[in-house]
């Protein structure tokens, strides 16, 4: 198992937002973190990156634990995508989608052959050679996302947290993200999504973990994870569901009285 | 977008004929010929004098003072995420300018010709350690929070000291150095300001491939192995190493700062570790112009460069302005 994470207590502002999570996320998977507005999740991804200091638990990725290592060791081995990532200043795209081979490279001088080859191939998974070369910050929604998502399949790291990857947007992009993000995981990466969207998760999502509360209510396979009484728990919502093509889907349908 | 090393050549080579130029003007012509004649005899003329112990003291400062600014600026821009900073943002030349108004005000600086640099870069190392206790662990916002703060009471006591002068002569100087000049200066200050420069650009160098990393915000940067603390000192030591030791033997000069960046982006692309050099030497550049228009447009009149600096600066960053506004116009 590639990345393992137990008992992250998380305290913010004095309360605890995330509460003793156990998290474990396998070679080869993509693996969605889902739950309510306020659940913890983005929280809960910010402490695997050792970025909440007020954290407590361990982390190991591909069984080696990552918080005594330093931070260049740890961001080799980790990779992170922030929600609502922006591009600051004129760089172009392949800057921007360099700046991922910051673990490997000490920053003075030209990229290494291998660093070179690796940002090759994150702009090839995300559909972006032809604009290698333009501004980043004169791209649409779609290709910005891409972008900053191209910039962390460059870290080459053997797990990747993504957080809200596909807010904002269209119906194309969204399966576009996906798919690039459940390619990257099939590559043998182990990959953990925040997604707010339940038929992107259902759809795309290897295992499901439900959030609610700073806790993990449900963990399994979507079926299993997004059951009747978990959405009615977390969200107090009913969902449609049904089996397209051997795949199962949801849809949140209507609001329940809130317990 | 030029290479960064094509760049840096032309840069120099601009830099160079700017040191020679500025060795040439004053108010007294130089003769080659009787400069040729004293290095061979080895016996000092008048005009070795003037060229040795005025002209190239001064040109120096120039030189060094605009890098200098030049290079703190685009770093403290780079760290901030922010086109707008500049080494005032953070308040230290503010300070620096205040440790040297007090060692006028004491009239220390008539008792010790030195103790104006010296409390000016005294006062600039105060500043950083007051800046990394005020922002703490907080990010960009209460950086500038902070430096707004400094700059604020530091502004005050500075006229606290004007109003309070016991004497109007004392005053008057003390206005007249904070304009910024580079008049009278001797090799004595190039020695003084040169070692922090140094120091200073040094740290600024180490924190380059950090701030690139920067550009992506806080938390992908530290997700990328970036340690933000340190950068945040390396950066604010750097400046103000850089800003203390220029304020303190010329004055406070504005513009330069947060005016050569803005004019390299658009040659060198904007990248915040490639602007750091790139935008020195335009610092450089700026400033040595400058302070030859200063003695080009009234030899006689002690035009103040820190004025100068402002009427050339204020209407290019409109210009640049405008050339942006125009751009995401299109």
């Amino acid at each position: 198992m590639s990345l393992r994470a137990a008992a992250i207590t998380v305290r913010l502002a004095g309360r605890e937002a995330v509460r003793g999570c156990d998290l474990h996320v396998r070679r080869g998977e993509a693996a969605v973190l889902i739950g309510p507005n306020g659940a913890g999740k983005s929280t809960l991804l910010r402490a695997l990156c050792g970025l909440e200091r007020e954290a407590t638990g361990e982390v190991w990725v591909e069984d080696r634990p990552l918080f005594g290592a330093d931070l260049r060791e740890r961001a080799r081995r980790l990779a992170y995508l922030p929600q609502n990532g922006r591009i600051e200043w004129g760089l172009t795209v392949r800057e921007v989608v360099s700046l991922g081979r910051h673990p490997h490279h000490s920053g003075f001088g030209p990229l290494t052959a291998r660093c070179r080859e690796a940002v090759d191939r994150a702009l090839e998974e995300t559909d972006l050679l032809s604009l290698a070369g333009r501004r980043a910050s004169a791209l649409s929604g779609g290709e910005t996302a891409r972008v900053l998502l191209a910039r962390a399949l460059a870290v080459e790291a053997p797990a990747l947290l993504v957080d809200e990857p596909v807010a904002a947007l269209d119906p194309h992009q969204q399966l576009l993200m996906m798919e690039i993000l459940r390619a990257r995981a099939r590559q043998g990466g182990a990959v953990l999504m925040v997604l707010h969207d339940l038929a992107l998760a259902t759809r795309f999502a290897d295992r499901i973990v439900v959030m609610h509360e700073g806790r993990i209510l449900a963990d399994g396979t979507p079926e299993e994870a997004l059951s009747a009484p978990v959405l009615e728990t977390a969200y107090a919502i009913r969902a449609l569901s049904g089996v397209h093509e051997g795949e199962a889907w949801r849809l949140p349908w209507s609001r329940t009285p809130r317990a | 977008m030029i290479p960064v090393g094509r760049l840096l050549w032309a840069g120099g080579a601009v830099l160079c004929v700017l040191f020679i130029v500025s060795l040439a003007v004053g108010p007294a012509p130089l003769s080659f010929e009787n400069l040729v004649q004293s290095a061979r005899s080895g016996e000092a003329g008048a005009d070795w004098v003037i060229l040795t112990e005025i002209r190239l003291p001064r040109t120096l400062l120039a030189l060094l003072i605009g890098m200098g600014l030049g290079l703190a600026g685009a770093a403290l821009q780079g760290l901030l995420r922010n086109p707008l900073a500049d080494p005032g943002v953070i308040g230290v030349s503010s300070l620096s300018a205040l440790g040297a108004v007090i060692a006028f005000y004491t009239g220390l600086s008539a008792l010790v010709p030195l103790a104006l640099p010296m409390a000016a870069i005294l006062f600039s190392l105060v500043g950083v350690i007051a800046l990394e206790g005020l922002a703490g662990r907080g990010g960009a916002l209460s950086l500038i929070l902070a430096g707004v703060a400094l700059s604020s009471l530091a502004g005050a006591l500075t006229s606290l000291a004007l109003t309070l002068s016991p004497n109007p002569y004392a005053s008057l100087e003390i206005v007249f150095w904070m304009l910024g000049s580079l008049n009278d200066r001797s090799m004595e200050h190039v020695v003084l300001a040169a070692p922090f420069m140094i120091c200073g650009a040094a740290l600024l160098a180490l924190a380059a491939p950090a701030l690139n990393a920067l550009t992506l915000g806080e938390a992908a940067a530290a997700s990328l192995g970036v340690d933000l603390r340190r950068t945040r000192r390396l950066v604010i030591a750097g400046a103000s190493l850089c800003v203390g030791a220029s304020v303190a033997v010329s004055g406070v000069i504005g513009f330069v700062g947060l005016l050569a960046p803005h004019l390299m982006r658009p040659l060198v692309g904007h990248g915040p570790a490639r602007l750091l050099p790139a935008s020195a030497l335009a610092g450089g550049c700026l400033l040595a112009a400058s302070d030859i228009l200063v003695r080009l447009i009234a030899p006689t009149a002690d035009l103040k460069l820190g004025v100068v600096t402002a009427l050339i600066g204020a209407p290019l960053f409109l210009y640049l302005a405008l050339r942006a506004r125009t751009e995401a116009a299109s």
